[in-house]
């Protein structure tokens, strides 16, 4: 190389002498200052404190002078994920490098946050709090509202705020791309808009936005082949879907479907109804008749449908039982029904009351067409008292009823209401652990409160 | 569970559309005026 | 494409975009510059910090529709790490840098950015509050850009997300001017709701506005990577 220095012309190196090789990416080992042992750095250039898995220290690897941040002298904490193992979520491969135990601001409420690692791309987390476990991405754009709003609108969904609070770094092991700090307090502010959420992290340092997905804990286990037992799941997680997720809307879609036809079949039912009277009479009947049968002249069913039976009496105080059979001219063929006209009323306590009705109503389904009359035996308080019993009586026939409609209904809807009985009261555990729940799952808190 | 509520819901409006243009009214179905009875009555006054 | 001899080692130093006015040369890492008719040795370049990115000289790609090339590239350090920026020669004949920082890759090419009052002077605040917290130490009140300091930059909306002062650990390649190690920068980070990205870098007096935004790996199909053990 000297020798060219003093040439006018220096010689062009070939093509056949190829540029020296690069050395192709691999992780780092380094000695720890504090205990000697060996410190393996995977995110090399990126991280910039790492925990010896000897001795727990922290030590700062910005540059070469390895400073101890802060010095330990103790074991390391086995975690359900070991610093190391690596998992595919989402077609990525992932290797966890770093792990961090938080509390909460009481010290009494912890989480997990394992770091994870892809050279190509970049880092995740994956948090488990609870038993519940969240897969959680740091987004770099600016998230306006983050932290001060009570709602955030992103991506096109609203994000409701759900807690406020402290996190505190009570244990750390592995490495970190930021000057992670035992006992370090950050201000976090959480978000849900289920499975998503959006967690608010501030402290002296910086501001930081994270979107989170709700991944259920056998995706975790098949990911990093867990062996040791998972941790149990106990109450709702904020931004947990609810079970019926997927398919509540649809259920919802399809009852008020079926309910709208229901109605239309009920709407041509009433238009196309002949609703015809077929006979009318008004009976007396005197105590002497009492123990007569009352016969009706006979009257003409043209088609067979429904025919209604409305009995009507000016009772006052009094009772009228009518034991009737609607019997064919021809064929004797017999519906047998009992009608109770009872009409209380009274004056008690300076208020007027009533009790029951002065008529009755009642139907028969399917009635063949047909010459018809009706028979009748009265049983009445006047009678017993001796006194007469005025009775008018009218036949209908093909009349829109509604009670198929509403039995229509009510079948229809109970399913769906049962679903969104369950489904309120899965989101009022949710929102059971927020600050800020919405005004709809505060019901019936006042009386747990009253209650314990 | 979506396909047997959404057959439980054809079920339904199938029963009802039957019911009303045959002129079957449901309470009384439930209550038992809908049976008759091939029996010689003897209400002859 | 413009090939020279390596003034130190004779070696075949070519400078694939016109718009490069720096290079190190591969065999002796001698730093050459370029001037009208025939290139200068300023030093050599010391060998650059190991790291585990995927990303190399002569890695090509895609932003936006048009196909990149690596060509160059920077390592940056400031207090709290390092990442590397990497000179992009566009398809088009343009330039462009890709920052890759803790994970996440940002592209931007540079502006001359539209010298509002407003801007300036909302800028000027920011690196004084900045330099004041440095020289009288931590305090309080000015923790980090806050919430709310966003600037207009071409119709976009931008918050400052960091100020830090920056410095080279090295660099390799081609680049469109010199960076020798100890080149200093006050660099201003800033993001945008759609994930627009800007810096703004001041150097020796001189603004430069960098516009741009953030990539997904997946988005950028890169090719002619670095190969990582383990991966």
């Amino acid at each position: 190389m000297d020798e060219s220095m003093h040439d006018k012309q220096p010689p062009s190196v070939t093509a056949a002498s190829p540029p020296p090789e690069k050395p192709k990416g691999k992780p780092k080992t380094l000695k720890c200052p504090a205990c000697a042992g060996t410190i393996t750095v995977k995110a090399v250039g990126i991280t910039i404190n790492a925990v010896c898995s000897s001795c727990s220290s922290v030590i700062d690897i910005t540059n070469e002078n390895y400073q101890i941040i802060e010095k330990a002298n103790q074991n390391t904490r086995k975690t359900l994920l070991d610093i190391g193992c690596r998992g595919r979520l989402s077609g990525v491969e992932w290797e966890v490098i770093g792990y961090i135990e938080k509390t909460d601001a009481s010290g009494k409420y912890n989480w997990d946050e394992y770091l994870l690692y892809n050279p190509y791309y970049g880092f995740r987390f994956l948090v488990q709090d609870s038993g519940h476990w969240n897969f959680v991405k740091v987004l770099r754009q600016d998230v306006p509202g983050a932290g001060i709003s009570s709602e955030i609108l992103f991506e096109g969904q609203k994000f409701a705020r759900f807690l406020t609070g402290e996190a505190i770094v009570s244990y750390v092991k592995g490495e970190f791309y930021w000057r992670v700090k035992k006992g370090e307090r950050t201000f976090v502010a959480d978000y849900i808009a289920p499975p998503r959420m959006l967690s608010f992290e501030k402290n002296d340092q910086e501001i930081s936005v994270s979107l989170g997905e709700y991944i259920e804990n056998d995706v975790v286990v098949d990911a990093f082949a867990v062996k040791g037992k998972m941790p149990y799941k106990t109450g709702v997680a904020p931004n947990q879907p609810a079970p019926d997720q997927a398919w509540f809307g649809k259920l919802w879609r399809v009852a008020a479907t079926a309910f709208a036809i229901v109605l239309a079949v009920q709407f041509t039912t009433c238009a196309i109804a002949d609703n015809t009277e077929v006979y009318h009479e008004q009976i007396e009947v005197s105590p002497q008749q009492k123990d007569q049968t009352i016969t009706t002249a006979s009257f003409n069913i043209p088609k067979a449908g429904n025919v209604l039976i409305q009995s009507s009496s000016p009772i006052q105080n009094d009772w009228v039982e009518l034991d009737m059979s609607l019997v064919n001219d021809r064929t004797n063929e017999q519906y047998e029904l009992k009608q109770a006209i009872e009409y209380y009323q009274g004056h008690d306590g300076g208020e007027d009351w009533t009790e029951g009705s002065t008529s009755a109503n009642t139907y028969i389904s399917r009635v063949p067409a047909g010459s018809y009359r009706l028979l009748m035996d009265m049983d009445a308080g006047a009678l017993m008292r001796n006194s007469p019993v005025f009775l008018s009586l009218t036949i209908m026939r093909d009349v829109p009823a509604w009670s198929n409609f509403w039995l229509a209904t009510v079948s229809i809807f109970i399913y769906p209401l049962y679903t969104l009985l369950k489904r309120w009261r899965f989101e009022k555990t949710r929102w059971s652990e927020s600050d800020f729940p919405p005004a709809i799952y505060r019901i019936l808190e006042q009386e747990e409160e009253d209650a314990s | 569970m979506m396909k047997l509520y959404t057959a439980f819901c054809v079920l339904v409006v199938l029963l009802m559309t039957i019911a009303n243009s045959q002129g079957y009214v449901m309470t009384s179905l439930l209550s038992g005026t809908a049976r008759a009875d091939k029996t010689i009555n003897h209400y002859h006054k | 494409m413009k090939k020279y001899n390596c003034p130190s080692c004779g070696a075949e130093v070519t400078f694939q975009s016109s718009l490069s006015v720096y290079a190190v040369c591969l065999y002796c890492r001698s730093m050459i510059v370029r001037h009208d008719v025939d290139v200068e040795s300023i030093g050599t370049m010391a060998s650059l910090p190991d790291d585990m990115s995927p990303l190399q000289i002569g890695t090509e790609g895609f932003y936006q529709g048009r196909s990149f090339s690596i060509i160059g590239r920077m390592k940056i350090g400031w207090e709290d790490g390092a990442w590397n920026e990497w000179f992009l020669y566009m398809g088009d004949g343009e330039k462009a840098w890709l920052a890759e920082a803790q994970g996440s890759y940002a592209i931007s090419r540079e502006i001359e950015q539209p010298a509002t009052r407003d801007t300036e002077r909302a800028l000027g605040g920011w690196i004084a509050a900045f330099e004041s917290k440095e020289t009288k130490g931590f305090d309080d009140t000015a923790a980090g850009p806050e919430l709310g300091s966003s600037i207009m930059i071409e119709n976009q909306q931008l918050r400052v997300v960091d100020i830090r002062r920056t410095i080279c650990l090295g660099s390799e390649g081609e680049l469109p001017f010199a960076a020798p190690r100890g080149r200093e920068t006050l660099s201003v980070d800033l993001s945008g709701s759609n994930g627009e990205f800007c810096c703004i870098e001041i150097m020796d007096g001189k603004k430069r506005t960098y516009l741009g935004n953030y990539v997904e790996w997946d988005e950028m199909r890169c090719q002619n990577l670095r190969t990582l053990e383990g991966w």
